[in-house]
């Protein structure tokens, strides 16, 4: 980078009127006819566009680096005073989330609300070497870093589509984040497959997201298909806000 | 099962990304490292390249998304998309020379390609990427004042306003203030040539 040149406060707040789109049409095909007759001027532009860029970058960086830190320390987690902050995080969360439902007063949010609670998850045996990961996405899931715990077990996914207890709780994840529309294929998935464990608690889960959903119907039709104390309760829960 | 696809979703995504919000480059940063990591762990890397390469993926992706080169189609994340990136600058640096000569590779090259300045002669793109990196770096040099006030407007997208105030100095001055720091940016990087 040998230029250089002189660029004046005008001209270069003026180039970063012109890269920002912040010109006016009329104004913008002069600038742009300037540029093809004034090579020096192209140059200047170029390299004004160059720093900007860079700029973005340059602050980009390191904070990639805190990101990745971030990740380390998640996924150890040992440091407790990291913990208070992740804790802190998750309960501003939390309180969002709240917020966003009491505001919203939608019956079936309430409804969802009330019946719904995250699988509490498996015992995580780190023994079991062969499915490390598995259990350590597990580990996440049971700190409640439902977004960690989906980003270490989508590679299994794609591997064992089948499995059903990974698609039980890539379903179960997904709820937890709110994403009922990504959780309802992991829950159907598991439904396939009749004689798995999961099989009576995906189809409350599923009925539960169905609810939030605005499927009533659907939701109705399912529990009642599979009778349960448990189902029953919620089923007569729907009914009555159906009726409602 | 597979993806769900929610275009809607994906281009609010995109428009935070645009933005440099930083809650959702956070989010989009760990929940994706794993997938890059265990792929180039399982082809004979190790977690700092993994770092290196999906941090590179990283800023390429951003890079792409601010220039309207990636447009979420049915099929293609933007999440898939940052893999699929990471995948190739591995595959690149598996295929470079030092492992060329030791090993042989399944070359199942994937069509997605970055694709950063589709119309600049390779020869361009590194000149580019070398001024970038002198720029980068000189930014780091930079006095604090300067470094915070270019990253509030340049990053952050802060308006003029709100960086007068947090400067506690006039907008006008606010505005020399940027220049300046351009200008010394600008200096930084005016090494002697190499």
């Amino acid at each position: 980078m040998k230029k250089k040149t002189e660029i004046s406060q005008e001209t270069f707040e003026r180039i970063e009127a012109y890269l920002s789109n912040e010109l006016s049409e009329t104004e913008a095909l002069k600038f742009e006819s300037r540029i093809k007759s004034d090579a020096q001027f192209a140059t200047q532009v170029a390299e004004v566009e160059a720093f900007l860029n860079a700029i973005e970058v340059a602050a980009l960086k390191p904070k990639l680096d805190d990101y990745h830190n971030e990740l380390a320390i998640k996924t150890t987690s040992q440091g407790g005073k990291n913990y208070i902050k992740y804790a802190a995080a998750a309960s501003i969360i939390l309180a969002i989330a709240l917020v966003w439902l009491f505001t919203k007063t939608n019956p079936r949010e309430e409804l969802y609300a009330t019946y719904y609670s995250p699988d509490p998850g498996l015992p995580t045996i780190m023994s079991a070497t062969s499915q490390f990961e598995f259990y350590d996405g597990m580990v996440s899931y049971k700190q409640g870093n439902y977004e960690e715990a989906l980003s270490k077990w989508q590679p299994l996914v794609e591997e064992k589509p089948e499995n059903d207890t990974l698609s039980y709780f890539m379903g179960m994840a997904h709820m937890a984040t709110d994403e009922i529309t990504l959780a309802l294929p992991y829950l159907n998935s598991t439904i396939e497959k009749t004689t798995s464990t999961f099989y009576s608690e995906a189809i409350y889960y599923k009925a539960l997201a169905l609810v939030k959903a605005a499927k009533l119907n659907e939701a109705i039709q399912l529990l009642g298909m599979h009778p349960s104390d448990k189902n029953q309760t919620l089923l007569n829960a729907i009914r009555k806000l159906k009726d409602e | 099962m597979g993806k769900v696809k929610h275009i809607a979703k994906q281009s609010q995504l995109i428009e935070a990304v645009r933005r440099n919000d930083e809650q959702t480059l956070r989010s989009l940063y760990t929940q994706n490292y794993y997938k890059t990591e265990k792929y180039v762990l399982q082809n004979s890397g190790s977690k700092p390249q993994a770092k290196d390469i999906y941090q590179e993926a990283f800023i390429t992706v951003w890079k792409n998304v601010k220039v309207g080169k990636f447009v979420p189609k049915n099929d293609t994340a933007l999440q898939g998309y940052l893999f699929q990136i990471s995948k190739n600058k591995w595959l690149d640096v598996l295929r470079s020379s030092q492992y060329r000569k030791t090993r042989q590779l399944d070359t199942n090259y994937l069509n997605v390609h970055e694709d950063e300045n589709a119309m600049d002669t390779v020869e361009e793109k590194h000149t580019k990427e070398k001024q970038q990196q002198l720029i980068v770096k000189a930014f780091s040099q930079l006095g604090k004042d300067c470094r915070r006030l270019l990253e509030a407007f340049y990053f952050e997208k802060q308006s003029m306003r709100n960086i007068s105030s947090l400067f506690e100095i006039t907008e006008a001055s606010a505005r020399n203030k940027k220049y300046r720091c351009i200008e010394r940016l600008r200096e930084l990087t005016n090494l002697p040539p190499s």
